[in-house]
């Protein structure tokens, strides 16, 4: 999985937002706003390609969680990215 | 102070405060209690001079955004964003256009825009307008204009003489001359001043590597100075053109020789409009006097100026008849992402309307304007009427 070109993080007053614009088709902007775990996890994805199981060792090597736990916030975050197709398969 | 300071109270001062944030790259706190009003009239500022960009820098350097409404700091982002992907569609135009003429063996020189952007510490957020062009000779000028329009592009020529078209969605300028109108009998002095000052070959420095053609520093001094001289004196102009004389002093001052600097102005017969300019770049824009060449100062003037500036916005676009309100509120829907305006904006705006803003703007502005610079406000004034008469049109 990658997350899609041009998908910035933008860290601002605590918490980041990521702007997906298609100014070229549609004109349309969506900004979606992280919180800060969510944000620590954009930026390791954004260093290249990463899988399901990367997610839930920046977790736990992070936040000191245990493996079952980062495994299932690995897979709600990840699954969200999906349904707001943010990351390419 | 400026009188909409002192009527604004902290708005305008934090708007400022911002504003510098972003320049310079530095964190800043605030003034007093901003609330939810206050920061929407503070983004509407950003707006109307446009620097959304560079102020949206500035909020990332700000300790305590207390009071910011979410979908204002979202709307923000979206427009910053927009700004960047306007940005890099200007480079790519920019690059084809600039490959375009050079395989024709012309070799154009890029006024202002974005190389001036690459003085920036962030250039993407740099709101741009148009690509403005000159050419060595006016006989090159019209080769160009000739080239173009037998490749089916449409150009219009405008009053001043300047030619006006579209290259990959992304409005295009070739200007007569390099510099705008000035005193009139400073004219040989500043075209010798070109001759020995210069242009430079470079790389810009985007995703494309550019080669382009770009005034020397001091020349580029000279060229920003009166481009904002030329519209505070008319229609009006906003903080974006003061940001981009600020980022090339601090830039550039220390790599050239001050004193050749200070004898470009006095050739060019600016001093005593440039001392309150320098006054307004370091009282308003916060650059660090060691930058700024030492000819002395006017903060009466900058202060006046300042008004100027915050009544009329980009190009006065949002003063009284010439479209805006006093209240502030936009004349028209157009998006953050481009910064048009000056010449050959003011789209929408019957041509009397233009024309009846433009005269009340001279009105208005005018004894500021023949104080600090009486001589090339007549330049100014001399230039819009010619243009008003020319026949010569494509």
């Amino acid at each position: 999985m990658r997350i899609k070109e041009g998908l910035k993080l933008r860290e601002i007053a605590g918490q980041g937002m990521v702007v997906r614009s298609d100014l070229k088709k549609t004109n349309m902007t969506e900004v979606f706003t992280l919180n800060e775990t969510a944000s620590f996890l954009w930026k390791k994805a954004s260093e290249g390609e990463f899988t399901l199981e990367d997610v839930a060792q920046w977790l736990t090597q992070e936040y000191e969680i245990d493996s079952e736990t980062a495994r299932e916030d690995a897979e709600a975050t990840v699954s969200q990215w999906k349904e707001y197709s943010l990351i390419d398969e | 102070m400026s009188v909409w300071m002192i009527e604004r109270g902290n708005i305008v001062k934090n708007f400022l405060t911002l504003v510098q944030a972003g320049l310079w790259s530095r964190s800043v706190e605030l003034e007093g209690e901003v609330t939810e009003s206050d920061w929407r009239e503070i983004h509407r500022l950003a707006t109307e001079q446009t620097v959304v960009g560079v102020a949206y820098r500035g909020l990332e350097l700000v300790k305590n955004l207390q009071g910011m409404p979410q979908d204002l700091l979202a709307q923000w982002a979206a427009e910053t964003d927009a700004i960047e992907q306007r940005n890099k569609m200007m480079n790519e135009a920019l690059d084809d256009l600039l490959r375009m003429f050079h395989s024709y063996e012309f070799y154009p020189v890029i006024l202002k825009g974005q190389p001036i952007a690459e003085l920036y510490n962030d250039p993407y957020v740099r709101q741009c307008g148009d690509i403005d062009i000159c050419f060595e000779t006016l006989d090159e000028k019209e080769a160009a204009a000739n080239l173009l329009t037998g490749m089916g592009v449409k150009l219009t020529r405008c009053p001043d003489g300047s030619d006006f078209y579209s290259w990959k969605g992304v409005p295009v300028e070739h200007h007569r001359s390099f510099i705008g109108p000035h005193n009139p009998f400073r004219t040989r002095d500043i075209m010798e001043l070109a001759g020995v000052l210069g242009f430079s070959d470079v790389e810009l420095e985007n995703e494309y590597d550019t080669d382009a053609t770009v005034p020397s520093p001091h020349l580029t001094f000279l060229i920003l100075n009166n481009h904002i001289l030329k519209h505070s004196v008319g229609r009006g102009i906003g903080l974006r053109q003061f940001c981009d004389l600020a980022r090339a002093y601090h830039i550039y001052y220390f790599g050239v020789e001050s004193g050749m600097v200070r004898r470009t102005i006095q050739l060019a017969g600016m001093e005593r409009w440039t001392k309150v300019l320098h006054s307004f770049l370091r009282n308003y824009l916060a650059l660090d006097d060691q930058y700024i060449p030492k000819i002395g100062w006017d903060d009466e003037g900058a202060d006046e100026l300042m008004d100027i500036v915050l009544a009329g916005g980009n190009f006065g676009q949002y003063y009284g008849s010439a479209g805006g309100r006093r209240d502030g509120s936009r004349r028209d829907g157009r998006g953050v992402g481009s910064a048009e305006g000056g010449e050959a904006g003011a789209e929408g705006q019957s041509v009397f309307k233009r024309k009846t803003a433009t005269l009340a703007a001279f009105l208005r502005n005018g004894r500021f304007a023949m104080r600090v610079a009486p001589m090339d406000t007549l330049a100014v004034v001399w230039d819009l009427l010619k243009g008003q008469f020319s026949a010569d049109r494509k």
